[in-house]
């Protein structure tokens, strides 16, 4: 599959790969880390943005049902993570940046 | 308009699986999308089983593209055996993951025996997913007679500036309700509930967060950003409209320390659509569609609306 491109032409979603040969700041590195872990999170949460005590008591307060993951989406995540290799990938990435 | 496909099939796929956004900076748009669900009476399903969609792990290549799809397939398939025939999203990214899912998963043989086996399913269960996608927009649309009979209050006198999103009108591509390049629909809808829907120049600019692109390049993000909002405000819209989480935090958060910084002299409310919907319906602000909870204060708005709705 190719990465698809936002129509914004200026705008294209950038391949970490060749942005690891453009950008060589301890920044850029820095910020690369950062959107790394938007997938460490679904591999360890099952979202990419946690759930907070905070959200969790509003969705309680205002009476709909309160946001969490249940232990089977969370072993399916996990499977999957594993079945396709994410992890050596992720690695891979990461020393590309 | 130039729509290929009737709106009307939407309304056929009830119940509908709420998918619910990773995204929290504003739970309003979660919120709000269950209360006027729930006020329009339209069938729904949650579940805890729902896991992200994987939008970020492939679309910003941080992992191989099994990833999504497969985060992908078995949400659709939780959809499924939730008898629910179609996965509503609130969000533009989770819109453009499923739909990229489906399209792959029926063109590519191979990748849907490789996803199959990943999920631990068999190649049937994933060639047969037999789950629509839709995004709010196209729900509204869809179930616009129960709005317009429902509504207690009428947009008349707010003018309103409609941001579609790069990924929403990338998808429309794929999905032809409108025309991509130049979409009305939600125009249209809004016309329709009475507001005054403003023309600007950059509307099909991105706002700014590009995936990405917001943590790489920060000023030239900011940039767009600054050019789409001083292309708003230049027209006197009264508040922007968007249904994406990702377009409101970068709209609304990034808007405030723009304003905070000195950079913009203006602050434009930003609400999702499923925020304007309710107070529509007349659905509490702050209960019902947390309008407390924005960066860009919504009491100026609140109050020029409540002159107008004095008036009516």
């Amino acid at each position: 599959m190719k990465c698809p491109r936002s129509i914004n032409p200026a705008l294209f979603i950038i391949n970490l790969r060749y942005a690891g040969v453009l950008l060589q700041d301890i920044n850029t590195l820095l910020k690369m880390s950062k959107i790394i872990k938007f997938a460490e999170n679904i591999m360890e949460t099952g979202l990419s943005v946690p759930l907070t005590d905070n959200l969790i008591n509003l969705q309680r307060e205002v009476g709909i049902p309160p946001r969490s993951v249940s232990e089977d989406a969370l072993r399916d995540v996990k499977r999957i993570f594993e079945k396709s290799e994410a992890l050596e990938y992720m690695k891979k990435v990461s020393r590309n940046v | 308009m130039s729509n290929d496909r009737d709106f009307s099939i939407i309304r056929e796929t009830v119940p509908f699986f709420l998918f619910r956004p990773c995204v929290q900076a504003h739970p309003g748009i979660e919120v709000a999308t269950y209360f006027v669900l729930k006020f329009l009476d339209i069938p729904f399903l949650m579940s805890d089983d729902q896991t992200c969609c994987g939008f970020p792990t492939f679309f910003w290549n941080m992992s191989p593209p099994e990833v999504m799809v497969s985060l992908c397939a078995r949400n659709m398939l939780l959809a499924k055996s939730l008898a629910c025939k179609a996965v509503l999203v609130v969000c533009n990214a989770c819109y453009t993951a499923f739909n990229h899912a489906l399209r792959e998963l029926s063109n590519n043989e191979d990748l849907a025996r490789r996803i199959a086996e990943i999920i631990g399913r068999t190649p049937d269960d994933v060639n047969d997913l037999d789950v629509d996608i839709f995004h709010v927009p196209e729900m509204f649309y869809a179930f616009k007679d129960e709005i317009l009979r429902r509504m207690r209050f009428s947009l008349e006198g707010l003018r309103v500036a409609v941001h579609y999103g790069c990924h929403y009108r990338r998808e429309l591509m794929f999905r032809k309700f409108d025309d991509h390049k130049n979409p009305r629909f939600v125009d249209e809808l809004l016309s329709d509930l009475g507001a005054e829907v403003v023309d600007y120049s950059e509307k099909n600019l991105c706002c700014g967060g590009s995936g990405i692109q917001s943590r790489v390049h920060y000023e030239l993000s900011e940039n767009i950003c600054i050019r789409k909002l001083e292309s708003i405000h230049r027209v006197g819209a009264d508040m922007i409209v968007v249904w994406c989480p990702a377009c409101m935090y970068r709209l609304d958060i990034c808007q405030r320390d723009l304003y905070k910084s000195g950079k913009i002299d203006f602050q434009i409310p930003v609400l999702h659509l499923s925020q304007l919907i309710g107070l529509v319906l007349g659905l509490n602000p702050r209960t019902q569609l947390c309008l407390h909870l924005h960066a860009i204060s919504t009491q100026p708005l609140l109050e020029k609306i409540k002159e107008i709705w004095v008036k009516i």
